[in-house]
């Protein structure tokens, strides 16, 4: 494929510098002689071996990392004074000198003290090049993958470790993608994901969507590939990422290579998973009928049915089954001192506790991804660092129609209501003794044995439909890093992230096996290929320098740039010529599709950050950013920044009984957050018809758009008390969105009736982050390492300009969250049962718009009545309509807790809890549609209630005792949406729970082995909540699955606290063994 | 100060910052080139391009195209509200409009297919416009597409007076007020005027539209004269223009057989709204299903229509005529895309027969009544069974369903919906329609005053 010149341009920008700079140097290569340095690193305290340290020859491209035994080695050192300095997350770092003489090897062994605070530690995201914490004034949290924790997904491996950092699970389908959110909501239109980076590379993080069942493309990255993660919360920290960087940035560091002989490293995990039936409600129903009673008896083999008695069937229990999943994870590394590398590959299969196959079609629910790796790494002189990573990965997805979706067996198993189970197909004279009946609830032939609503089709034919994702993805980079002296740093990145996927769904012909299902019977089949292609240009030099006598300038220049461009052909068919053919083009009816989107954005930045002595940091810098969305010819936007750092506890003298360190920070920033490709722009769309091609309006258009931005300060400390074995972090932020992106709806009547992107108002959201650790017992039999974490958040729409208020949801009446001025962004409004005087109930039913007395009710109720009597015609009275204030979608606060303890030598156990709570309130659609919808109303407490109502032998009084059931805890929907359908969310969870032993090197060495563990680990084992519906991790839409047909993101973003027909989060417990070779 | 160490430059350095500084100059220029930011994106059509002559069919096809839209989409929640269909699904909005409380303005239904008919109402507006003026200009090919936008234009107006209480006329971002309650006469003053301005250029079927559907506007805008104020059944529900039917003779004289202009509705305008179009809620998803008193069996397993079993009132057998217009659309081909019914030599038919029964002409009834019985070849009505006036009903009824006429048929032969509850807006007011839906009204500061039915 030719290289176009925008991509020539791309190259040009990468290599030209950056050869231009080499050329001298690798004529001017040091000849001088060489030696090497190596040693152990242990753990003070436990005198465990520390694994995973780095270390470093400061001023030079060179360094280690320590193996199991915590041995290091570094090879060709030059022979001079140089500094060693060695780091490891969780330690404090250590600096010495070591004179290295030519031809021989100096031993030098480090202790590391574990340190609670980590102002040494190394961050390179957003900043001036590799810098230490200590220097910058906003928060650079990072993430250190816990060895032996349950974790399957890179989006696991971000859940619950940080404060401000939330993984929402949307639920517990098998594969689901988890969203992302750092410190709330900082777009109501756009994306609140976080940008994502892998070695410098911004990939595409999106998610997939098919039949409502979602899929994550982070997840492609193997979690065990994962080195560390940086976070930047919010603008402050993220300017320097300039256009939408608003919602902070995320920064995977992959793994590298390290020097010596091949080591192997395989890891062979076993996990079984199910789902927690205690919290869903069997499947209820009433006989209401004697003809009915007859058949109900005969379809579910129960003679102790009887008329108006509730009686369940576990519907939906009955296609559970225990998920199994499997994880083999190799990867190799080794090398010479000049060039090393490391390969990997991974494979799983995830088949979830959905027992697809008991309904016999092509749905099932698993998840099977594959890939490999490869990191090179060339230290062509010691200034001189070249290094390329590829990565492929391939992603298998079969999951069944899901979520809120009529054609999902799950949604039609949830919906099912036993009494309303029938054979009927199978007997179709009406002759059958049987009634077509073969077993206990299942038809001979065809039937709707489980009662699905009738119209939409039985599970089993819904079953019958495919819905796959597959998705092949390539990841490269090439890096160049080029130290020509020790205070001058050139890197230079260039690297594609290209993602193919296809989205298939596929019906077959003759699918409605139970006769029941009407939609496209001769069957259909839909491919959406996305292709996406992602280019990143990074360019950066930093350039340190000291002046005067006590000061020390870091200067950072760069230019950064994105290329995206997407296709996205597909193809559609309907009514196949007969059964097994499943190509859109041998269908009677075809469609294609095709579309290509490109959008470009880049930026120039610069910053300084100047160090008085070694406790005083100032930064100032910003960012110029362009991007396609705006034209070529528009202007470009700023985003500046500042922060400052002190470190009191660097002062000479500085003395505070039991503090061990002290920083104090503060930083200020702005970024933003760019419109969608086409928002500023007029255009009107296809509108195909069987008269010919014609043109609709499309767009409406807006010449003056421009990015939102986010303004943000930020302030904090960290204070290390009793050498640092306890550590408290504490941050308080502040942010306004300015030009809030927003999709104003001009009148529909003008014809343009999709809402406009417009910058209209202003958002604002505070909050605070505290994070407590402390290394509680530290003997080298017994260590135990607690930790415990909070974020608070409050936002609020300060201003919508003259813009009306916005209903998340679009037109489905079922959701009433709204963007409003001077509420949380997604605030529930609906139905507040009215409060009525005594003796009174909240009924109108002789619609006299007073509340009926009880009196009145009992001679109402004095006959059977069904529950349609008193539901029908808004006869429930509420206080202000459908318009009271229910709460808030987003929890005041977040938080985590656990501990890490290493005992009897070779016994780890690790454990996380995570928890929401405050105002939290969670929309139960599905305890709506299960209490009060036609098509639901199943739940056990509706089926008493419905007896009771109906059953002649119920009394008056007893009618009305059930009348009050139904309007305090039953009825919901049209026309109440919202009553009895909200609760507090609040929850705890037991998210993760491990149990090592670590084999005596005895035992590995046995097998051949360099270390042996074996691990138990078990993850979202236990659920404390009062929560009314399933499990308040359950959302209406998973990541990156609703995106609206305008680009508006309204519904990604605050529909996350809907819970409307999902799995919850099943129980996972698991064992998985690590060989080192 | 920790790792810093200050190293003085020497040559190759110093060279070194001179090539970094003219390659970070150079990257800076290069970066700024704007040919980075021309992206390419050829999915849409820019408005200038409106402009240019050639774009007058695709103008055309986009009217004609979005009108079928519209009328699936208008018709989805329209039918339900009459005693054409009831609701079966799932969906709440549609029990509202299915027990006669049709003026609940957050309704999702009301509001897709406002949205879809405002579409099509600004798009035909606009092929009107560039359309006649490519016309004056000499530019235009086809004379004939000018009398289609004419009758797109005139369609969505008369259909706009047939389903909403009221409507706002805006363009683009520029609020217009609405018309009124009262004032709602207008659409179909509108609609004659193009229709009257196309009728001299149409030729062939096109002009057999035009002067069919004038038949058809006069006639709806005498309901809704007779309908508004609302609150009332008329006394006199018949009505009698004698230009409507005037122009229903001469489209009689210019439609062949059993003719019928409809719109077509294919895939990919269905699910441009919120629901699938009517065809797909009805047929596939089976949201809502047929009148089963006096239309259709249905398969109680599944609740889809199995036979038709409309009777004729005049031979007691099942009626050939609703065999073959349910039939049309609830066992289409292309069940999730039934065809759309604009103008038929059946409804002509009709607007004489009422306006003769209006005059008290039974013989002129008479033999319009049988000239549209046989074309379904239907046994000739002599007087005996039903009364003219009930035989008109049941003939319009099987003859326009699903065709937005039941509504307001209902209101003013006082018919009610067994469905509808006694407090709803549809038995307490006969003759209100749907209502501006608060989507709009959030959206258009110029709407004034407040509906009268609610």
């Amino acid at each position: 494929m030719p290289i176009s010149g925008r991509y020539r341009a791309a190259l040009t920008l990468l290599v030209l510098p950056l050869m231009a700079a080499l050329a001298p140097v690798l004529r001017a290569q040091d000849a001088a002689g060489v030696g090497t340095i190596e040693g152990h690193v242990r753990a003070q305290g436990t005198s465990r071996p520390v694994e995973g340290a780095q270390v470093h020859v400061v001023g030079a491209n060179m360094d280690a990392t320590t193996n199991a035994d915590g041995v290091y080695r570094i090879a060709n050192v030059p022979a001079r004074d140089v500094q060693l300095r060695i780091r490891m997350l969780g330690f404090a770092s250590v600096t010495r000198n070591v004179t290295v003489q030519a031809g021989s090897t100096q031993t030098v062994d480090f202790t590391l003290s574990a340190s609670a605070v980590q102002l040494e530690a190394i961050v390179t995201t957003g900043t001036a090049g590799a810098t230490e914490v200590k220097r910058l004034g906003n928060t650079v949290a990072t993430i250190e993958p816990p060895t032996f924790a349950p974790i399957r997904t890179a989006s696991e491996m971000l859940q619950g470790r940080e404060p401000g950092v939330v993984g929402l699970s949307s639920s517990g389908l098998v594969g689901e993608a988890m969203k992302i959110r750092i410190r709330g909501n900082a777009s109501l239109t756009q994306s609140n994901e976080p940008i994502i980076f892998v070695d410098g590379l911004r990939i595409n993080s999106s998610g997939a969507s098919n039949a409502n069942a979602t899929l994550s493309n982070l997840d492609a990255i193997d979690p065990s590939t994962i080195e560390r993660i940086e976070i930047l919360k919010g603008a402050a920290a993220a300017t320097l990422y300039g256009t939408e960087a608003s919602n902070g940035v995320i920064q995977i560091f992959t793994k590298q290579g390290s020097a010596g002989p091949p080591k192997w490293d395989v890891t062979v995990s076993q996990d079984f998973s199910n789902y927690p039936t205690n919290r869903i409600d069997d499947n209820w129903g009433v006989p209401t009928r004697a003809g009915q009673l007859d058949t109900l008896k005969k379809l579910w083999g129960r003679n102790d049915l009887a008329l108006y008695t509730p009686f369940s069937e576990p519907l939906q229990r009955k296609y559970f089954e225990t998920g199994s999943a499997q994880t083999v994870q190799v990867a190799v590394t080794g090398g010479t001192q000049n060039l090393n590398y490391l390969v990997s590959g991974n494979y799983s299969d995830d088949d979830g506790p959905w027992a697809a196959e008991k309904l016999g079609g092509l749905a099932q629910d698993v998840v099977r991804r594959s890939g490999g790796r490869t990191s090179v790494n060339f230290f062509m002189t010691p200034k001189v660092r070249l290094g390329a990573q590829a990565t492929y990965s391939n992603t298998y997805a079969n999951r069944p129609q899901y979520g809120n979706n009529i054609y999902s067996p799950v949604t039609l198993l949830e919906f099912s209501k036993p009494d309303l189970g029938n054979c009927a197909n199978s007997d179709p004279t009406g002759t059958d003794p049987d009634f077509g009946v073969q077993a206990p609830g299942v038809c001979k032939i065809a039937g709707n044995p489980t009662g699905s609503p009738n119209a939409f089709g039985t599970p089993r034919e819904t079953a019958q439909k495919l819905a796959e994702i597959t998705g092949d993805r390539f990841i490269s980079s090439m890096n160049l890093a080029y130290m020509p002296t020790a205070s001058l740093n050139v890197t230079g990145l260039l690297g594609v992230d290209y993602l193919s996927q296809t989205v298939t769904n596929f019906q077959p012909f003759g699918y409605n096996i139970d006769g029941v299902i009407g939609d496209d019977v001769y069957g259909d089949k839909g491919i959406q290929d996305t292709n996406n292609r992602q280019i990143t240009l990074d360019v950066k030099a930093n350039w340190t320098r000291d002046f005067l006598t006590s000061f020390n300038s870091a200067f950072l220049a760069g230019v950064q740039g994105f290329l995206t461009k997407v296709k996205y052909p597909g193809s559609f068919g309907y009514d196949f010529p007969g059964p097994g053919i499943s190509r859109t083009d041998a269908a009677g009816t075809q469609q294609a599709y095709d579309g290509i989107l490109e959008t470009v954005n880049g930026g120039y930045f610069a910053q300084d950050q100047v160090a008085y002595k070694n406790f005083l940091y100032l930064t100032v810098g910003s960012r110029y950013d362009y991007s396609s969305a705006f034209g070529k010819s528009a202007a470009g936007v700023l985003y500046p920044k500042a922060s400052i750092s002190f470190v009191p506890s660097d002062l000479a003298g500085f003395h505070v009984p039991s503090v061990s360190s002290l920083r104090l920070r503060a930083a200020w920033g702005k970024s933003g957050r760019q419109p969608s490709a086409f928002a500023k722009f007029t255009t009107f769309a296809a509108q195909t018809g069987p008269s010919g091609a014609g043109l609709r309006p499309d767009n409406l258009g807006n010449p003056d758009l421009k990015p939102e931005v986010s303004t943000e300060v930020e302030g904090g400390t960290e204070i290390g008390f009793l050498h640092d074995r306890i550590g408290i972090e504490a941050t308080y932020w502040k942010r306004r969105v300015n030009d809030l992106l927003f999709g104003l709806q001009y009148p529909p009547s003008g014809g343009f009736t999709n809402a406009q992107l417009t910058n209209v108002g202003v958002m604002d959201a505070h909050g605070t982050e505290l994070a407590l650790r402390g290394f509680v017992v530290q003997t080298p039999d017994v260590s135990l390492e607690a930790f415990s974490n909070i974020a608070f958040l409050k936002q609020k729409v300060v201003s919508l300009g003259a813009a009306p208020e916005l209903k998340t949801g679009g037109s489905y009446a079922r959701i009433r969250g709204y963007i409003r001025e001077g509420y949380a962004p997604g605030e529930f409004f609906g139905a507040k049962l009215k409060q009525v005087p005594a003796g009174s109930l909240p009924y109108d039913i002789n619609k006299d718009g007073v509340p009926d007395t009880e009196a009145e009710m009992l001679a109402f109720l004095s006959v059977p009545r069904d529950y349609t009597a008193i539901f029908n015609g808004s006869v429930i009275m509420t206080e202000d309509g459908i318009n009271s204030d229910l709460g808030k979608p987003t929890p005041d606060y977040t938080g985590s807790f656990g501990a890490n303890i290493n005992f009897a030598k070779n016994w780890r156990v690790s454990s996380l809890f995570e928890y929401k709570g405050g105002h939290y309130t969670y929309w139960c659609l599905i305890c709506g549609f299960r209490n009060a919808s036609p098509v639901g109303t199943n739940s056990k407490l509706f089926a008493q209630t419905r007896a009771t109502l109906l059953n002649p032998a119920s009394t008056a009084q007893q009618r009305l005792d059930a009348a009050k059931v139904w309007a305090n805890d039953l009825a919901s929907l049209t026309p109440y949406q919202g009553l009895n359908e909200v609760s507090n969310g609040d929850f705890l969870r037991f998210r993760e729970l491990s149990v090592t032993w670590l084999a005596p090197r005895s035992v590995a060495s046995r097998i051949g082995g360099r270390d042996v563990s074996f691990t138990l680990t078990g993850r979202n084992l236990f659920l404390w909540t009062k929560y009314q519906g399933v499990d308040p991790e359950v959302s209406y839409v998973g990541g990156g699955g609703q995106v609206g047909s305008d680009g508006s993101y309204v519904n990604e973003n605050f529909v996350e606290s809907i819970d409307a027909f999902g799995f919850p989060l099943p129980r996972r417990i698991g064992l998985s063994v690590r060989i080192g070779y | 100060m920790p790792n810093i160490v200050s190293t003085p430059m020497h040559g190759v350095a110093r060279r070194l910052t001179r090539t970094l500084v003219v390659g970070g100059v150079a990257t800076l220029l290069l970066g700024a080139c704007s040919s980075l930011l021309d992206v390419d994106n050829p999915n849409n059509v820019t408005p200038n391009a409106l402009d240019n002559p050639t774009a007058a069919g695709a103008l055309v096809n986009g009217a004609i195209n979005l009108n079928a839209n519209a009328l699936s989409s208008m018709m989805n929640a329209y039918n339900i509200i009459s005693d054409e269909s009831f609701q079966t699904g799932s969906r709440d909005d549609y029990r509202l409009l299915d027990t006669g409380g049709l003026d609940i303005n957050t309704n999702e239904y009301l509001q897709a297919s406002y949205l879809v008919a405002m579409r099509a109402r600004w798009i035909s507006e606009q092929a009107m416009q560039k359309v006649a003026k490519f016309q004056a200009d000499g530019s235009l090919a086809d004379p004939q597409l000018l009398a289609q936008a004419y009758l797109m234009g005139a369609l969505i107006y008369d259909e706009m007076g047939n389903m909403y209480d009221d409507v706002a006329i805006s363009d683009r971002t520029v609020a217009g007020p609405n018309l009124g309650e009262m004032n709602m006469v207008q659409v179909y003053d509108s609609a004659l005027k193009w229709l009257d301005l196309g009728e001299p250029i149409a030729t062939g079927d096109n002009h057999a539209n035009i002067v069919g559907l004038r038949a058809r506007v006069r006639f709806d805008r005498a309901v809704w004269l007779m309908l508004n104020p609302p609150g009332t059944t008329p006394a006199n529900p018949l009505v009698n223009d004698p230009q409507a039917v005037a122009d229903a003779t001469q489209a009689i004289s210019e439609m062949s057989g059993d003719y019928i202009y409809d719109l077509l509705v294919d895939n990919t305008n269905s699910g441009d709204d919120a629901s699938g179009g009517v065809g797909f809620e009805m047929n596939s998803r089976v949201e809502h299903t047929p009148d089963t008193a006096a239309f259709v069996t249905i398969d109680l397993t599944n609740k889809k229509p199995k036979a038709i079993i409309a009777k004729d009132p005049v031979t007691g057998l099942v009626d050939a005529a609703a065999v073959k217009m349910i039939g049309r659309f609830i066992f289409a081909s292309d069940i999730n895309h039934p065809p759309m019914a604009v103008v038929s030599k059946r409804e002509m038919y009709l607007i004489r027969a009422e306006a003769a029964l209006a005059a008290g002409d039974n013989a002129t009834f008479d033999t319009n009544i049988n000239a549209l019985r046989a074309i379904d070849g239907k046994a000739a009505y002599t007087g005996t069974g039903p009364t003219r006036l009930q035989l008109l009903q049941w003939e319009r009824r099987i003859n326009l369903v699903f065709q937005g006429r039941r509504l307001n048929d209902m209101y003013r032969f006082g018919i009610k919906d067994p469905r509808w509850l006694s407090t709803s807006i549809a038995v307490r007011k006969p003759g209100c329609l749907l209502p501006i839906p608060l989507l709009e009204r959030d959206a258009n500061t110029a709407i004034t005053g407040t509906p009268v039915c609610q």
